[in-house]
């Protein structure tokens, strides 16, 4: 694969992709693993914060970042292990091919995963009257 | 048929700014970028740098970024390229001395700190030194690169951190640590352990898009890096 970005200097291959998404994948896990500890210690403090930070997580927004967790977690793994199999010398040659098996796999389990954590009683808002059969 | 050449201009002597012209050309099946630069330069405007040698894809001296990657101009066909508007740029990473040449130096200044040659310790013999077809499978790759410097110039981790060798400093690097008849492995590893060698590769792998010779860079980087921690296990 070969794509050339406006505004780049330098047409992206499927590698410079996987590279991206990594940096970025790997950047979003410093940040979730920062707003955990920061979670976790207010969890810590009294019954009363329990309480209030327990509603802050049950907020729509956390519910949705939680599958954008589970999709940074898997790409970023996933990637990580073709990553490691190259340095290895495992398939270095099939670097693209390994790409397109991380992505495969990443959505599915992406998919399975998103299901499962989608917050669904938020259909029953008055605003997707109509959506629903 | 019809091309037009974008080419990046730049006279340090006149320009403030690098700045693009177009070129319109003829093409025929075969015609090469090297080709049409050459039309251009005969025909049409004879202040175009650029350079070139041999044009059979063999001293290395022609690579430039070709709608944005890096490839020699005398083995990239206009055809094979399927677009009529062809972008022309100076390689990446390197600084411009005017159009489309750039300063190889670093370039070299890295492949020379790798020591890129065969080192003998012990006494030569009066006669040659062979080598098995097994011994020299493990080159038949690395042995071909030319040096053009495309897969330096695709390189991420090369354009951001002028200290880095590079995949080519690097390939030749790997190329001597596994001949048979080279005896520096040692100061070659050490060279390469550096936070300016193989560890800073970042597993992209535009070197191996761009290499015209087919070669894999990556490859070499990985092999040596698993020398390094292998020796030291
Ligand atoms: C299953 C777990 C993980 C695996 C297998 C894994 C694997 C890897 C590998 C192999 C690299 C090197 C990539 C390269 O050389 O280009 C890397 C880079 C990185 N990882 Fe992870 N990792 C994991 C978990 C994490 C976690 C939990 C975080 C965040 C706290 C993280 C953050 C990063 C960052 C920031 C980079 C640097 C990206 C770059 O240099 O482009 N990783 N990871
Ligand atoms: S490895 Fe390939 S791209 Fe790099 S300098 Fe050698 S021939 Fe050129
Ligand atoms: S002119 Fe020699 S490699 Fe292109």
């Amino acid at each position: 694969m070969r794509l050339e970005i406006p505004f780049t200097k330098y047409a992206w291959h499927s590698g410079t992709i996987a590279w991206l998404l990594h940096r970025v994948t790997g950047g979003a896990l410093i940040f979730y693993l920062t707003l955990h500890v920061w979670v976790t210690h207010h969890l810590g403090k009294s019954p009363e914060e329990f309480d209030q930070m327990m509603k802050l997580l049950m907020h729509p927004a956390f519910r949705i970042g939680e599958i954008g967790l589970l999709a940074a977690i898997v790409y970023h793994s996933l990637n990580g292990m073709r990553v490691l199999l190259v340095d290895l010398g495992i398939g270095v040659r099939h670097q693209e091919k390994m790409f397109w098996w991380v992505i495969a796999l990443s959505f599915v389990l992406c998919v399975l995963g998103g299901l499962e954590l989608f917050p669904w009683y938020l259909l029953q808002n008055p605003i997707f009257k109509g959506l629903l059969p | 048929m019809k091309a037009i050449l974008r080419v990046k201009r730049f006279d340090p002597e006149k320009d403030r700014k690098a700045y693009s012209q177009d070129y319109e050309i003829g093409v025929q099946e075969g015609t090469t970028i090297l080709d049409g630069l050459l039309q251009v330069r005969g025909e049409q405007d004879g202040t175009l740098a650029f350079r070139r040698s041999c044009r059979s894809a063999i001293c290395g001296s022609c690579a430039m970024m070709i709608n944005k990657v890096a490839g020699l101009a005398c083995y990239t066909q206009i055809q094979e390229l399927r677009s009529q508007l062809i972008t022309l740029e100076p390689l990446q990473g390197y600084s411009v001395i005017r159009d489309l040449v750039v300063d190889m130096e670093p370039f070299f200044a890295k492949l020379k700190a790798v020591m890129p040659y065969m080192v003998h310790k012990t006494p030569p013999s009066d006669r040659e030194v062979p080598q098995s077809q097994e011994e020299h499978r493990l080159l038949a790759e690395a042995v071909t690169c030319i040096l053009c410097g495309s897969c330096s110039a695709s390189c991420p981790r090369y354009w951001h951190d002028e200290n880095y060798l590079g995949p080519a400093a690097l390939l030749k690097a790997y190329r001597f640590v596994l001949d048979s008849r080279d005896e520096a492995e040692e100061e070659r590893l050490a060279i390469v352990n550096d936070p300016s060698g193989v560890f800073r590769c970042r597993k992209i792998f535009n070197c191996v898009e761009a290499c015209p010779k087919k070669i894999n860079p990556t490859e070499a980087i990985t092999a040596l890096s698993r020398k390094i921690l292998t020796k030291k296990l």
